[in-house]
């Protein structure tokens, strides 16, 4: 008698749970879509990387499109020695530039540089709504997902992923500041010439990782496959490991770049001066005291988008 | 993307050089001049350097708009004092 409910219990639950796509990203049937809300080099140097690594895996800049919140004077001298020149936008661009393309089943799009309480860092803001809007404005997409590596991405948690196109959303930090700590390359990103041109910089932690993890993958949970979930559960967990090991170097130099601050604001130094300490002081507290908390959104679709 | 040695500017601190480094700051040469690098900051704010590395001011270039952007410089061989190692090839 109770084995039957149960049965019956199953076999309704079954039919009520709508089918999740599953989804194999190729070299040519995902878009990737890099957002920054930011005027830094570093978090343009968070993309050159990105793309490298989509090279390295045949991802031609065909089906990379960028939306950098940067006047294109000051952005191109980053780009033009990596030879990347195809699909440069402005964000204020998103949602119409995305509902030109075609022919993708997969979207991944991944934001760098600032964000907000508000959104991401952009002129105008990118809010949760229109970015998951953009996101469903793609033609003919299946499934995809949204990675946030700006600071406060936890505003763009809890949204509908699951209906219309199913989608994951993954964030590098929760209602708080995402962390980038300074990292040197053991071989430099290569500029169109074969020279080494990007030694280092100041990576974006999480997204570092991601893409870390995309150059190299590994089955973190066993199941057989390599899927956004590993991706999510290493970048984590290895962005967290990278963030200790910083700590161990900063927590010493804070109280040096205290006093440094003050005997400089005493001595009358340049602005320039007191700036630049101020700016690095800044960084290295939120680096020993941040605790980012990744999260991931519709976790059951995860396991399904594969690399 | 231009590549200046440490000693280069050499009145620039290392501070600002290390934050350059890092892409906090962004250093340019500027089109058409020998002598003359634009400093953006990561508040947008601009700085024109002499050849030396010091704060310097020219008429021509009012905003960031007016300044003619060419290469970025970075100082490769000025070690970072708190960088991570990482592999990647």
């Amino acid at each position: 008698m109770l084995h039957s409910r149960i049965s019956r219990l199953l076999r309704a639950s079954k039919s009520t749970t709508p089918d999740l796509p599953a989804s194999s990203v190729s070299k040519t049937n995902t878009c990737w879509i890099f957002i920054s809300g930011a005027t830094e080099g570093r978090h343009v140097n968070d993309i050159i990387f990105a793309i490298d690594v989509l090279r390295k895996r045949g991802v031609t800049d065909d089906h990379v499109y960028l939306f950098v919140d940067m006047d294109p004077a000051q952005l191109t001298p980053f780009l033009s020695p990596f030879g990347i020149t195809k699909n440069i936008h402005s964000p204020a661009t998103l949602a119409g530039e995305l509902a030109k393309l075609t022919g993708y089943e997969n979207a991944i799009i991944v934001v760098t540089g600032h964000g907000t309480p508000t959104g991401i860092a952009t002129k105008p803001a990118i809010t949760p709504h229109l970015l998951l809007q953009s996101f469903r404005g793609l033609k003919g997409i299946k499934t995809g997902a949204i990675i946030l590596g700006q600071c406060y991405a936890g505003i763009f948690n809890f949204a509908d992923a699951e209906k219309a196109t199913p989608l994951v959303f993954i964030g590098a930090a929760n209602l708080d500041l995402s962390l980038s700590i300074d990292i040197t390359l053991k071989q430099p990103i290569k500029d169109k010439s074969g020279a080494d041109a990007l030694p280092g910089w100041r990576a974006n932690s999480f997204l570092l990782h991601l893409f870390f993890w995309l150059h190299s993958p590994t089955d973190i949970d066993g199941d057989g496959h390599f899927s956004l979930m590993d991706a999510y559960k290493y970048s984590g967990a290895a962005a967290a490991a990278q963030v200790r090991e910083a700590r161990a170097m900063l927590h010493l130099g804070v109280g040096q770049k205290q006093a440094a601050l003050q005997q400089l604001q005493a001595q009358g130094a340049p602005k320039l001066m007191l700036d630049t300490i101020a700016t690095s002081l800044k960084s290295d507290v939120d680096n020993l005291y941040v605790n980012p908390e990744p999260w991931i959104l519709h976790a059951r679709l995860a396991p399904r988008i594969r690399f | 993307m231009k590549t200046a040695r440490k000693v280069d500017l050499s009145r620039l601190p290392v501070e600002v050089k290390q934050l350059i480094n890092a892409g906090v700051y962004a250093l340019y040469t500027i089109r058409g001049e020998d002598a003359l690098y634009a400093l953006v900051t990561d508040k947008r704010e601009f700085y024109l350097l002499s050849a030396a590395g010091d704060v310097t001011k020219d008429a021509r270039f009012k905003d960031l708009n007016s300044i003619p952007f060419g290469e970025v410089v970075t100082f490769p061989d000025l070690p970072s004092t708190s960088s991570i190692k990482v592999n990647y090839a």
